[in-house]
């Protein structure tokens, strides 16, 4: 039921969740921002069960953070992905979380921006744009179409947007809303919370 | 009556030899000083003589716990490291169980209910440091507080830890204000080291905070401003004396 759409463009990475929270057949919150930020220059966004996210992904900020405390220092998006994708694989023959996530980051040091996808099972792969849960069966073959690693930042939301319509023209269970943000060398910043309109319905507006 | 079970035993006359022991081995260790100001912490230290082939920037002191707590010591180095290390922990486990940033007292509390623990254990010996702990507390207001090898903790208006304890002691009692600016706490800090540090300002580390802001670490040309400022002021004295 999730939707996640990220991708890496030129210095900054793009990403994109639905806002819907529901069990079953019932929207229990419809404002839920699923792109968590881990510190200053990383988000991980979350998919799957709600719990299990919220305490996977408070286990992974507070470790970060002790780690930036001790050693005065940031971790790398690489290392975290690595730390993130560990802590999903030992647990997954114990106490499994059922979490697939992406994470999305900044690396001053390199000045360029990467995204990681992970899942419950404990892989991991570092990609220039992917997409969790439902999102990944539609925005796949648009992203192959149109991304391309020089994409600036106009250019990146258009294809953002394409990727979150097409979600919401084939998705039957109506996502409608879409929360995007943006990772920079400046941090993060929420970019827009889009309501998506189907062009469907414009179309029996006309005929009548 | 074997007297090797626990290393921290009562005395016939009521004392913890090992924890006062634990006390002469803070007293040996180098000044550190923390003064609150109205709105403001300083800490400040001596910074222990490094040899002429060590890297000084290694040495460091004042150390950070959270984003918004900060504290110094002084006695055996290593065993500050464990506690520094507890309390790191401490502090991310808080907020990872509920939510808020962990309070100055709580943590104060935390780091002397450890020091408290291993004068009660078998096989351990106390930790041979006291910590300054400096933050500021749920309704914005500036706090310091001491802890020591026997598990006690106090907050302070300003307080001294180490060899020159009793001197500087004295002398901030004579010399603190309530309410001071960051100017002042400042002066009065480097003041209150400048007297005791043999060396002069070269090892002294001066490190301020202030509410919601990272811990910021006096430069060596203001520091050096500032010393030259009460020599100054100290030769005028004496001349016109």
């Amino acid at each position: 039921m999730d939707s996640l759409v990220g991708f890496v463009g030129k210095n900054y990475v793009l990403m994109a969740g639905d806002t819907n929270a529901g069990r079953s057949i019932m929207r229990l919150k419809d404002d839920f921002d699923k792109l968590v930020p881990i510190d200053s220059h990383k988000i991980l966004a979350k998919s799957g069960e709600i719990g299990d996210g919220n305490q996977f992904c408070n286990l992974i900020i507070r470790n970060v953070s002790l780690y930036r405390i001790r050693n005065e220092t940031e971790l790398t998006t690489k290392s975290v992905a690595h730390y993130t994708r560990r802590q999903l694989a030992t647990a997954i023959r114990k106490n499994p979380y059922s979490v697939n996530l992406l994470l999305g980051g900044y690396d001053k040091k390199d000045q360029k921006g990467s995204l990681y996808y992970l899942d419950y099972l404990g892989s991991s792969k570092k990609i220039n744009y992917g997409a969790q849960g439902y999102a990944a069966l539609f925005v796949g073959s648009i992203l192959d179409r149109f991304w391309n690693e020089d994409l600036d930042f106009e250019d990146g939301l258009e294809l953002m947007k394409k990727c979150l319509k097409e979600v919401e023209k084939r998705l039957i269970i109506g996502t409608r809303c879409f929360l995007i943000k943006m990772i920079n060398s400046d941090g993060i910043s929420v970019v827009e919370k889009v309501m998506i309109n189907s062009e469907k319905k414009n179309e029996i507006e006309e005929e009548n | 009556m074997s007297y090797d079970r626990a290393i921290t035993v009562f005395s016939p006359d009521g004392h913890l030899i090992q924890v006062e022991y634990a006390l002469e081995a803070v007293k040996k260790g180098t000044t550190a000083v923390g003064v609150k100001g109205k709105e403001v912490l300083v800490l400040g230290v001596e910074k222990k003589s490094t040899a002429k082939l060590q890297d000084p920037r290694t040495v460091r002191k004042i150390v950070q716990i959270d984003d918004h707590i900060c504290m110094t010591f002084a006695g055996l180095t290593a065993d500050s490291r464990i506690l520094i290390n507890k309390a790191r922990f401490e502090c991310q486990s808080y907020k990872y169980y509920y939510e808020d940033p962990i309070g100055v007292e709580y943590i104060t509390r935390y780091i002397a209910k450890t020091q408290q623990k291993y004068t009660q254990s078998v096989g351990v010996r106390p930790f041979g440091v006291s910590t300054l702990i400096v933050g500021y507390d749920s309704k914005g207001f500036p706090k310091l507080y001491q802890t020591d090898p026997s598990g006690n903790f106090s907050s302070w208006k300003a307080s001294c830890i180490g060899r020159s304890e009793k001197p500087v002691k004295e002398f901030l009692e004579k010399n603190y204000i309530d309410e001071m600016d960051e100017e002042q706490t400042v002066r009065l800090t480097i003041q209150s080291l400048v007297e005791v540090v043999e060396s002069g300002e070269k090892n002294i580390d001066i490190a301020i905070m202030r509410k919601n802001k990272p811990i910021e670490f006096l430069g060596r040309t203001r520091i050096a401003e500032i010393v030259k400022e009460f020599e100054e002021e100290k030769k005028r004295k004496e001349e016109e004396d």
